[in-house]
């Protein structure tokens, strides 16, 4: 009973770690790094985090949590609330609904989905703000954006696979 | 099974719904009681600031060490420039020895009533979110070292933003660069008045300058005072580009790579010797930094603007002496 318990608790702890880890990667992003003209193409980090999630492990990003990386985004960089609600939202479920074609793909593969993901995701970005500030966005630092997004995939996934293989049960000694 | 199966699916459509009809409602909310909102969010702020204080003073120390490393390969290009500069700056100097001293018998003729002396509060930037959407930073400091909404924020140079969100520990700043900035603004060459207005570019534009303003690429834009939301004088930046009625100003500041800022008490009203006895403390936070360059801009920022003495001192002092 109690072994049972502690499994649960166990595997409970690490089905949180993609959320936690997602919500984190929100908060790393808008680290000061003082690199010139790096803030209009600042990466978004988090975006890689729910691909990968998305793609591999649905059941472990609920679409809650995809909600508050939304807002914590929103809360962290001063923009209106909900705005990045939506961006990700949409974005997680239009990628979760494409899902067949990218799970268990090559690595390029994936990666071109990504960027795929990134471009779709960074246009809506800039509807939902041109919308919201009724002005027309700057465009050019967005291909830099969605450039920069899609490069450093690589590094995001890497971290994410060493996640990954942390969030799958481990063999337990009988 | 299947029925089950189906149902999830429903319920999993259902709440995509829910949470894009809450994330509109937020943004609704948003527009219409910005009191609510700005709460939560300050809140949220307050809690996270300590935590991305932490990780931005490895992030900027590593910064820092590849700066280090660029600088030593044009040592020598950057002595010489700077023994230049050093040589107009002496100029300058001897200049401005010559004018203050003109100015100070002059304003003892004119019976001139000097301003104020004003507070600075010196603090780090935690968070850089000037995106593509929002130009603003993240502050360490917050209502508990006494800073306030409206209160204008300096760089090294010049000007380069305002509080618009104040928590207990945190605060935010807009830059001059974001959409819903706007400086009331003169040039300095030709005393033309305009405003300047962000729009979320690195290059704000100049609104409501005269058709035939006199105005050329290079001139000194300072902020002309009006309105009260800034005092005049501050410097701001400099016209790099006019084109059919559109003209360009690069900011004095480089908005991207600000690590320290002061942020400056004008308000005649507020209560002065409060938020310069909160000084200490957050001076002392600084300091605790490390950084060399720290310790530089505190005492240009405070030296001269401040007495020997605190000045929170001096008045706690003043009604006894006052009495006897």
């Amino acid at each position: 009973m109690s072994t049972s318990l502690l499994a649960r608790v166990d595997q409970g702890v690490r089905n949180a770690v993609p959320s936690l880890v997602t919500l984190l990667f929100v908060v790393l992003s808008v680290v000061p790094l003082r690199i010139p003209l790096f803030g209009p193409v600042s990466p978004l980090l988090a975006l890689a985090c729910l691909y990968y999630w998305g793609v591999h492990r649905p059941d472990l990003m609920p679409l809650v949590v995809v909600f508050l990386v939304g807002i914590l985004h929103d809360i962290l960089i001063g923009a209106t609330l909900g705005a990045h609600a939506v961006v990700y939202l949409v974005s997680y479920w239009l990628l979760v609904s494409q899902r067949r074609f990218l799970s268990g793909r090559n690595y390029l593969i994936l990666w071109w989905g990504f960027l795929l993901t990134a471009m779709m995701a960074v246009a809506l970005e800039w509807l939902v703000f041109s919308a919201l500030e009724q002005h027309l966005m700057p465009v050019e630092p967005l291909f830099f954006r969605v450039l920069l997004t899609a490069a450093l995939f690589p590094l995001v996934g890497w971290i994410m696979i060493q996640l990954h293989r942390f969030v799958v049960p481990q063999p337990r000694l009988a | 099974m299947v029925r089950l199966v189906a149902l999830r699916g429903i319920v999993q459509r259902f709440s995509l719904v829910i949470l894009l009809l809450a994330a509109f409602g937020l943004m609704m909310l948003a527009k219409v009681d910005t009191v609510l909102i700005d709460t939560v969010r300050t809140r949220v702020t307050d809690v996270l600031t300590p935590f991305m204080e932490l990780i931005a003073e490895p992030a900027s120390t590593i910064a820092g060490v590849v700066e280090d490393a660029q600088e030593l390969t044009d040592l020598r290009a950057e002595n010489a420039y700077l023994r230049q500069e050093n040589r107009t700056l002496r100029q300058f100097q001897e200049i401005a020895y010559r004018l203050e001293a003109e100015n100070i018998s002059l304003r003892s003729l004119m019976n001139y009533r000097p301003d104020r002396p004003h507070a600075f509060l010196t603090a780090r930037v935690v968070a850089d979110n000037s995106g593509a959407f929002v130009r603003s930073l993240g502050l360490n400091v917050g209502a508990i070292n006494g800073v306030e909404s409206g209160q204008t924020v300096l760089g090294s140079r010049g000007l380069a933003g305002r509080i618009v969100q104040v928590g207990d520990r945190s605060a935010r700043v807009l830059l001059l660069t974001d959409l819903n900035m706007r400086v009331p603004v003169m040039l300095e060459r030709s005393r033309e008045r305009a405003i300047l207005a962000g729009d979320n570019t690195g290059f704000p534009r100049l609104l409501y300058l005269e058709d035939e303003a006199d105005v050329a690429v290079g001139d000194r834009l300072v902020t002309s005072g009006h309105g009260g939301m800034y005092p005049a004088g501050l410097p701001v930046g400099n016209v790099v580009a006019i084109e059919d009625n559109e003209v360009r100003v690069r900011p004095i500041e480089e908005l991207d790579r600000l690590e320290l800022v002061r942020i400056v008490d004008f308000d005649q009203g507020s209560d002065e010797a409060q938020f310069i006895s909160s000084l200490g403390a957050v001076s002392f936070g600084v300091r605790g930094a490390g950084a060399g360059a720290v310790d530089g801009i505190q005492d240009s920022a405070v030296a001269p603007v401040l007495p020997a003495v605190p000045l929170a001192e001096t008045l706690a002092e003043t009604p006894p002496a006052a009495a006897q």
